[in-house]
């Protein structure tokens, strides 16, 4: 019994901090962070706090692009890359990789248990895609403003910013998964029961069921676009004034932030979900 | 009625000082629903703690309800400071009339 908490104990045995690695490449990230301020910048020609789409250099067919639409580009490579990297060539159980994955897998499915109970095993799929997706779109704006100072080199550094301070891009979002769980009602219960549930309980209520249908995915894409694009107006606003090290706070904060609203956006979308596939009945 | 400058300074006044009322007012209402909220999840976890985790999740959800409403002020508020169409039109009319 003795053995394998005397090898954990000599696994973890205290490294100095400057031999390990990780610290060297913390503090070559707060090098490069201090070099950016000391080089002279031209002044900046804006004063004013720019959130959400602006304009690039790029063009298609003439008309400019936004820098949301790269910053989605962006994005997307960075949660593909991690989900082929933790789904596939995984070589033995206990590596690294696999304790990710397996982390990754089971509280995604500790999550739909918790709101579709065992109906709700063949929506982890869907359901985890929302939640990787909208992570990692909000936390690319805590990466954006590292590239703030670079803003008056070029214009195309706007590129690296949350795709969600975008309400086209949060309208996008919220379409999906509103005709996802549409989809779902029919396949599950049927197009009769599907139409009978916009008249239950009584058939004047069809109005008042019509505009519930109609104001969810406006709550839920106003919702993702207001959270983020408030969280970017404080750390905005707070560099502005200090520039160096008070906006890692509100960071921090974004951090947080970002986290909680795919989890709201998630759990939102099992909701909504909840009445077209439990055997229960609708709401 | 004559369309000048001066009216552009009226409704970015108002504006301004109608979307900070709009902030102001949702922060004090979402702020209270929010503390009663937190307040009686608090009460019931240490009241059950086993249950602890099904009460998180809809102290999360209904959090998220309740700030929604303060979120759509604050889009109305940005609307009004950094998209307002009523200047947008004003300053097209007096574009027109200085012709």
């Amino acid at each position: 019994m003795d053995k394998p908490n005397v090898e954990v104990q000599t696994r973890t045995k205290k490294t100095p901090l400057f031999k390990k690695k990780v610290f060297w490449v913390a503090m070559l990230f707060f090098a490069m962070y201090v070099a950016v301020f000391l080089i002279p910048f031209p002044p900046v020609s804006h004063h004013g706090i720019e959130i959400g789409p602006q304009d690039t250099t790029f063009q298609l067919f003439g008309a400019p692009l936004k820098n949301t639409f790269f910053a989605l580009f962006i994005s997307t490579a960075i949660f593909s890359t991690i989900i082929i990297y933790l789904g596939t060539g995984i070589k033995k159980p206990g590596s690294t990789r696999a304790v990710l994955a397996e982390m990754i897998v089971t509280s995604i499915k500790s999550l739909t248990n918790s709101i579709l109970g065992h109906e709700g095993t063949k929506y982890e799929v869907a359901v985890g895609t929302f939640f990787g997706y909208i992570l990692i779109s909000n936390l690319l704006g805590i990466v954006s403003s590292l590239f703030v100072p670079f803003y008056s080199l070029n214009q195309n550094f706007k590129m690296v910013i949350a795709p969600t301070t975008d309400l086209m891009v949060t309208a996008g979002f919220a379409l999906s998964a509103t005709f996802y769980f549409h989809t779902q009602y029919v396949r599950v219960k049927g197009l009769g029961k599907y139409l009978k549930h916009y008249i239950s309980p009584y058939a004047f209520m069809l109005p008042i069921n019509i505009l519930e249908e109609v104001s969810r995915p406006l709550s839920l894409a106003v919702r993702l676009f207001g959270n983020l694009t408030g969280e970017h107006i404080v750390l905005e606003v707070i560099a502005s004034l200090v520039a160096f090290v008070v906006p890692c706070i509100i960071m921090m904060l974004g951090l947080f932030t970002g986290s909680v609203q795919a989890l709201v956006f998630t759990m939102l979308f099992m909701v909504y979900l909840q009445p077209g596939i439990s055997a229960k009945g609708g709401h | 009625m004559e369309i000048n400058a001066n009216m552009l300074w009226i409704v970015q006044i108002v504006s301004i000082f109608s979307a900070s009322l709009a902030i102001s007012i949702a922060a004090f209402g979402g702020a209270a629903g929010q503390g009663k909220a937190a307040a009686s999840a608090v009460d019931a976890i240490a009241r059950q703690p086993e249950a602890g985790d099904r009460i998180f999740t809809s102290l999360i959800l209904s959090l998220a309800l309740i700030e929604s409403l303060v979120i759509y002020a604050l889009a109305v508020a940005l609307v009004l400071i950094f998209a307002n169409p009523f200047t947008a039109q004003l300053v097209k009319y007096i574009e027109i009339v200085g012709k």
